[in-house]
């Protein structure tokens, strides 16, 4: 009768959450016996207290780990992803950058009538020629075109 | 790490800027006052210009009317104005009687070591209405256009 009250006491301390684990432990080792040998009253515990048992069986490696250590996990291999993303961008750009400064320092081009030319040679004819009649007024080349033609 | 993404891409946006920005005519070089298929421009840029102390050409040559020469010619002349007031020259020339041009020189930047020519030409035959245009600009450290002209020579 005594350890039945006692029973009766620490179940209703376990449901104020004032057990200690090693009472715990003793609920759990009364409710695991045969559900006859149970008083009706503490017969509606006997299942939550065989799953709470169950669960406080296993061991730490087989226990799921927790929803924190979940999310923890999760939030690095995003970051990791992010990272790796990230990495491959700048990459790209940095790489993309260095060829367009090359290829824009170094620039030799000419559009004619919207038709694209990379010949070095005909794009610095093209501007050998500009350059020469401006610095000349332009003026100066025919005329001296003329005079080779019809003398002085 | 964006901020590191924003860098690199405020630099990519920088080198594709063009040299010529902020000056008027860019609208023409840009083709947004002539279209670029009826024109023909150049540009170098490099060590290809490194006898004539230049780091970078570019030029359009186009056929316009005598109104659209003349407003291409008044931006050129704005900007020889609004940028470096220093060393602009304007001369036209008529050879035989018959053959017409109007040379406009001016210097529009000077940074540091560099300076910045801009130049117009129209050439015309006779009475034609028609004008052949060229505008060049200039990047480098020639000190002038007289300096580069005795360079061409040699």
């Amino acid at each position: 009768m005594n350890n039945l009250l006692r029973i009766r006491t620490l179940t209703d301390k376990f449901f104020d959450g004032d057990t200690t684990p090693e009472e715990e432990q003793e609920l759990y080792e009364y409710y695991r016996q045969p559900w006859e040998q149970i008083p009706d009253d503490l017969r509606s515990n006997c299942e939550l207290f065989r799953d709470l048992a169950a669960l406080g069986s296993l061991t730490p490696s087989t226990l799921p780990p927790p929803l924190s250590t979940i999310h923890h996990s999760l939030s690095t291999h995003r970051y990791r992803w992010w990272f790796a993303a990230a990495a491959v961008a700048l990459v790209l750009l940095v790489g993309g950058a260095t060829l367009y400064h090359y290829q824009s320092e170094n620039e030799c081009v000419a559009y004619i009538y919207g038709e694209r030319v990379t010949d070095r040679d005909v794009v610095l004819g093209e501007m050998q020629k500009t350059m020469m009649a401006m610095t000349a007024d332009g003026s100066d080349v025919v005329e001296e075109q003329l005079k080779a033609m019809f003398g002085d | 790490m964006k901020k590191v993404i924003m860098m690199f891409l405020m630099l990519a946006a920088s080198l594709s800027t063009s040299a010529q920005a902020g000056l008027k005519i860019n609208d023409l070089f840009e083709g947004r006052i002539i279209p670029q298929e009826k024109m023909v421009e150049t540009r170098v840029r490099g060590k290809t210009l490194a006898k004539y102390q230049l780091t970078y050409y570019r030029s359009v040559r186009l056929t316009v009317a005598e109104e659209e020469a003349e407003r291409l010619l008044q931006l050129v002349e704005a900007d020889g104005k609004g940028h470096f007031a220093a060393g602009s020259d304007r001369s036209q020339k008529t050879v035989f009687g018959k053959e017409h041009s109007l040379t406009f020189k001016t210097q529009v930047r000077k940074q540091g070591d560099k300076n910045c020519f801009l130049c117009y030409q129209a050439h015309w035959r006779g009475n034609a209405t028609d004008r052949e245009i060229t505008v060049i600009y200039m990047e480098g450290s020639v000190r002038s256009l007289e300096q580069l002209e005795e360079l061409l020579k040699n």
